[in-house]
């Protein structure tokens, strides 16, 4: 009775929905936006239990409903071929791609520029300088080394020279069929001697006199090293041509300018740099002078026309 | 993730989030730097993403991104309006699938980009809900009321019956 008063609560007494029982409705009583819904879910695999066994047993009385609940699993999207535009632009190179087109790279191109300055700068047109100066058109001489007549390779071509009469049974036999003149040859000091190769203007010297076999004059005179260093390039020059109409498939001939021009482009791209290499030309076109123009350094050369 | 890892992803699943987005929206600009900002973002955070769970991921951030767009535009310009009868024009002689595309464009952004990641990539309720943040209970009454919508364009544009 204490709690009853203490804590007070209604109880609900029997009342009922009069129109209760009008409220019910069967599968087959559905709108068909409803059943369009529940056949949606139906054919996305989405309905189980007794949600399932209402819709099979619709479906099973009305052949029609059947039919439109079917055609649900029909509504598929099929994905038409798109592509993403920027797709290879967000491909990452791996670190070794990376190191190489970082160092290595500008490096190779900076020594490849480095080349073409030497080959169209001073040092080249230096080298160009000593070359003609001691490339003259005569001969090679061959100079002899001056031997005092007390050096033991003399007193011992001195002991040789009775030789000729020395009776046979000695050490130093000459064989009977062995030529007269080359035994009267002989007679003349021949020996071995240190040489120097030169580029003078003296004749060809021998050593030993033309007349004894196996030993003639060496004559050299042909060999030109400013033709030699001058095949040379032009053999790096074919080459790189060579190489570059393989690559754009256009026949055209490359020249130092252009090869350093290249480089220099090259690295202004990858580095940011701002160098500039220009070909100052006459009024005829023939270049003359080449300008290098940096943040830090420029210079004009007026070009060497001898050089490829 | 490593780079490798990265680059796969970008090769394997770069065109699905970019047809995801594309067809979402429809402006290819704006769904290339959606997809564009979505790769970035995996870049920068490439070391604390697995590979496992990074297509997910894709397509989480990718429509995260596309919401932000979306509302950033209507704030800008308005909610667009459509006229229904230019949307149920009578189609003649298309492919079922053009037909369906068209259709799609007619839906709310949010039906059209879950039927398109249940249809295109094949996701279950349960992982499209974790993309986009809805409930499981809402991507499936999305799906279904948009499914509802495209047998109703078919059937008002005389393709069905």
């Amino acid at each position: 009775m204490t709690e009853d008063m203490d804590y007070p609560h209604l109880t609900p007494r029997g009342d009922r929905l009069p129109s209760g029982n009008k409220l019910f409705r069967r599968a087959g009583e559905l709108s068909d936006d409803q059943f369009d819904l529940l056949a949606a879910a139906w054919a996305g695999d989405a309905l189980d239990g007794d949600a399932l066994a209402e819709l099979e047993e619709v479906m099973s009385a009305n052949p029609g409903k059947r039919d439109r609940a079917e055609s649900f699993h029909r509504l598929h999207l099929t994905p038409v071929n798109e592509t993403w535009p920027s797709g290879r632009s967000f491909l990452r190179p791996s670190p070794i791609r990376v190191a190489f087109r970082r160092t290595i790279l500008p490096a190779l191109m900076a020594a490849a520029a480095m080349m073409a300055l030497i080959i169209l700068g001073p040092a080249g047109a230096r080298l160009k300088t000593t070359i003609s100066t001691k490339s003259t058109p005569g001969p090679v001489a061959m100079t002899t080394a001056e031997i005092p007549a007390s050096h033991p390779i003399i007193a011992e071509q001195k002991r040789y020279e009775p030789r000729a009469g020395t009776p046979a049974g000695s050490e130093d036999r000459v064989p009977a069929d062995f030529p007269d003149e080359i035994l009267s040859a002989a007679v003349e000091p021949v020996r071995a001697m240190p040489l120097a190769l030169g580029y003078g203007q003296a004749g060809p010297s021998t050593v030993a006199t033309p007349a004894v076999v196996g030993i003639s004059t060496l004559s050299i005179k042909e060999i030109s090293p400013s033709l030699v260093m001058q095949e040379e390039k032009n053999w790096m020059l074919r080459s790189i041509s060579f190489l570059a109409s393989a690559v754009t498939g256009k026949d055209k001939e490359i020249d130092g300018y252009m090869i350093a021009n290249g480089c220099i482009t090259g690295i202004n791209s990858i580095l940011g740099w701002e160098m500039d290499l220009e070909q100052v030309s006459n009024k005829s076109g023939e270049p003359i002078a080449v300008s290098f123009s940096s943040s830090l350094l420029s210079f004009t050369k007026p070009v060497n026309k001898t050089t490829p | 993730m490593t780079v490798k890892e990265y680059n796969n992803a970008v090769r394997e699943f770069g065109d699905h989030v970019y047809r995801f987005i594309f067809r979402s929206i429809k402006d290819s600009h704006r769904a290339d730097d959606i997809v564009q900002d979505t790769y970035e973002k995996l870049w920068l955070c490439v070391t604390e993403i697995e590979y496992g769970p990074v297509k997910s991921w894709l397509f989480s951030t990718a429509y995260n991104r596309m919401i932000d767009v979306i509302r950033k535009d209507s704030r800008l310009v308005g909610v667009e309006y459509y006229d229904d009868s230019s949307l149920y024009a009578e189609e003649n002689g298309s492919d079922l699938n053009e037909v369906l595309h068209r259709a799609l464009e007619t839906l709310p952004a949010a039906q059209r980009s879950v039927i398109l990641l249940r249809d295109y990539e094949g996701y279950s309720y349960k992982e499209i809900s974790d993309i986009t943040g809805l409930s499981e209970a809402q991507v499936k009454t999305y799906i279904f009321r948009g499914r509802v919508a495209l047998r109703n364009y078919l059937v008002k544009t005389s393709v069905w019956q």
